[in-house]
């Protein structure tokens, strides 16, 4: 390897700076493969939405012809009304469980606390496409233990499979399922970093339990809250797994299932590509699914520097 | 390593002997319990269910009384067998731990080195190509997946163990995981070893990376868990079943109109998930230690 010549070069004695081509020598096989398959495919997203590429021959310039097709194609636009919904759902309600969780389990202690804290993080360790495989036999209209339960409780079978508003709402139980125990351990840490001496200094003031959760736990999670949330976020605008898997089947191939219930923008770019060869069209979601990203971080961002002015 | 030590806010209330207060404690303690029982019931009961559906006499996963309990070994032993022997399934396992391995050693070696470099190395433009290659951490596979799928078309690489795994190396994650780590390397090491003429990459190689070793583990076990678990780069990038990552292959047992049941279905899932159960139950404080801490970091 060319690094080797590194070892052998010695530095000059007293100097801890050396040269630097060592450093971007050794920055180089990291940076040469992020260059080219991180920060390329984002320039190319760009790019390939201004024109329409089947993948073959050379890509066609169209101008904003693709942006004006796919805003006003009707399973892109019900892609993304699916993907508003449920984000706006599941990452405060993930947050709020997770949160949950987190003052609950750091409240108890020793063996308790630890067995807790690995119980409930072990959704997430569980790949999304096995959970997709297992809720989906639980879902089973039919079949599934959730709504044998149910109706055993003198509730409503519910159609998880072919109503929109079940399809959906199962969707975000099993990522909720899935992600709030990691929601949970990020705060669950930031909970236990908090100076015991704030706690002490509330109950001096007579604080009660509410009291202290509000004015004391709460801002002082403050960063880890924020880092949290931004995750949740961003997973959540690449939703590709769960529901692709939970509405598979052999007549409808990622199309999201009865009525477009689960349709997400990753899944509507991977049919337009790897299905229809409409690269561009691929690229068009890309750059709205960026564009969303950079929206959230910027709204954060200004939330946050708000708080810290207070 | 720190031990983690629980740091309760609440000491014990230093008023006691009143029986309302104790009582009120014994409710406190019993609604603990419940609560901590409930929690991991639906914590861990769909992965129970999995395989409670695996050992199930044929036809009971279809029954309307469900049992709670595995019941039939045979029954399961058959559908792992039927899982196993379908063709494509076991070669999936083998593969998956191939492209676990192989894309965590790439990324542990090459985001360490670079880790290393930002982390002690001084050199023009150090900051700027730090926060440039943290951009990755905000944008996310899934969201420029198809342009990647072109590049790697382009290099010829679909259907290819190398499409599958190098494209996935250049992880944002584990480079700012690593760069922390490798800022807890203390200096004077450091300078001690480059006063005896130790080189740069000398440097990194027999002392940095001895000293990041628990770093370098957790995030290693962090980069096998989600290459393990990856579904889409595979399904856009790979054909050829031989090449059929885990995921992709457990997936075809979904197909309603293929000759599997459901407990092949659940054992397919139960097999997949089996590594990960196991390294799970071996190492979950410490895996559990690790994420909180990096967390932190954030």
């Amino acid at each position: 390897m060319t690094t080797k010549s590194a070892v052998k070069r010695p530095s000059r004695p007293g100097r801890a700076l050396g040269p630097a081509w060592p450093a971007y020598l050794m920055l180089g096989p990291f940076l040469s493969v992020y260059l080219l398959f991180v920060v390329a495919p984002i320039v190319l997203t760009f790019v390939l939405s201004f024109t329409q590429w089947n993948g073959v021959t050379s890509p066609k310039f169209v101008g904003t012809d693709t942006f004006d097709a796919m805003l006003h194609s009707a399973s892109v636009t019900k892609a993304f009304t699916n993907l508003i919904i449920y984000v706006v759902i599941t990452v405060p309600l993930g947050m709020a469980v997770g949160l949950g969780l987190a003052l609950f389990i750091n409240r108890l202690s020793g063996r308790l606390g630890a067995f807790m804290r690995s119980a409930v993080f072990f959704p997430y360790i569980m790949p999304l496409f096995i959970t997709a495989l297992i809720w989906r036999w639980m879902l089973d209209p039919s079949f599934g233990i959730i709504d044998q339960i149910l109706v055993a409780l003198g509730g409503p079978a519910l159609d998880w499979r072919q109503d929109p508003v079940f399809m959906m709402a199962g969707l975000i139980i099993v990522d909720i399922w899935h992600s709030a125990g990691f929601n949970m351990l990020l705060l669950l840490a930031g909970l236990k970093s908090i100076p015991a001496e704030l706690y002490e200094a509330a109950k001096l003031d007579g604080a009660g339990v509410g009291r202290e959760i509000w004015s004391v736990t709460l801002p002082q999670l403050r960063p880890v809250f924020f880092m949290v949330t931004a995750n949740a976020f961003i997973s959540a605008f690449q939703v590709f797994d769960l529901p692709w898997l939970l509405t598979e089947s052999q007549a409808s191939k990622g199309t999201g299932g009865p009525h477009q219930g689960l349709l997400f923008p990753v899944m509507e770019a991977v049919i337009r590509s790897t299905g229809g060869m409409r690269f561009g069209d691929a690229a068009v979601i890309g750059v709205l699914l960026l564009g969303l990203i950079a929206l959230t971080t910027a709204v954060s961002f200004l939330i946050r520097r708000r708080w810290e002015d207070d | 390593m720190a031990s983690f030590k629980p740091n309760p806010p609440n000491p014990k209330p230093d008023r006691q002997g009143r029986t309302g207060r104790r009582a009120k404690r014994l409710v406190g303690v019993g609604a603990k319990w419940v609560a901590s029982a409930a929690i991991t019931l639906v914590a861990l009961f769909p992965v129970w269910w999995m395989v409670n559906i695996v050992f199930a006499p044929p036809g009971a996963a279809l029954a309307l009384s469900p049992r709670l309990v595995p019941t039939s070994w045979s029954a399961g032993v058959g559908h792992i067998v039927t899982v196993m022997t379908d063709g494509v399934f076991a070669r999936a396992m083998a593969n998956s731990f191939m492209f676990a391995g192989s894309q965590s050693l790439i990324t542990l070696f090459i985001a360490s080195l670079a880790a290393y470099c930002f982390a002690h190395l001084r050199f023009p433009g150090r900051a700027a190509l730090f926060a440039f290659s943290l951009v990755g951490l905000m944008v996310p596979l899934g969201v420029i997946v198809l342009p990647t799928q072109r590049i790697v078309s382009g290099l010829g690489w679909l259907n290819s163990v190398q499409g599958l795994v190098i494209p996935l190396t250049a992880s944002a994650f584990a480079l700012f995981l690593l760069t922390e780590y490798m800022r807890a390397v203390p200096k004077e090491l450091i300078e001690a070893a480059t006063v005896d003429g130790v080189g740069k990459f000398g440097i990194y190689w027999r002392i940095a990376l001895p000293l990041t070793r628990n770093g370098l583990l957790a995030v290693g076990i962090l980069v096998c868990v989600m290459a393990w678990s990856n579904f889409l780069w595979p399904l856009v990038t790979v054909t050829k079943p031989g090449l059929y990552p885990v995921s992709v292959a457990a997936a075809t047992y979904f197909n309603p109109q293929s000759k599997f049941t459901t407990g092949d279905m659940m054992a397919a899932a139960l097999l997949s998930a089996l590594p990960l159960i196991v390294v799970y139950g071996l190492l979950q404080r410490w895996i559990v230690d690790s994420i909180s801490r990096a967390g932190l970091r954030g």
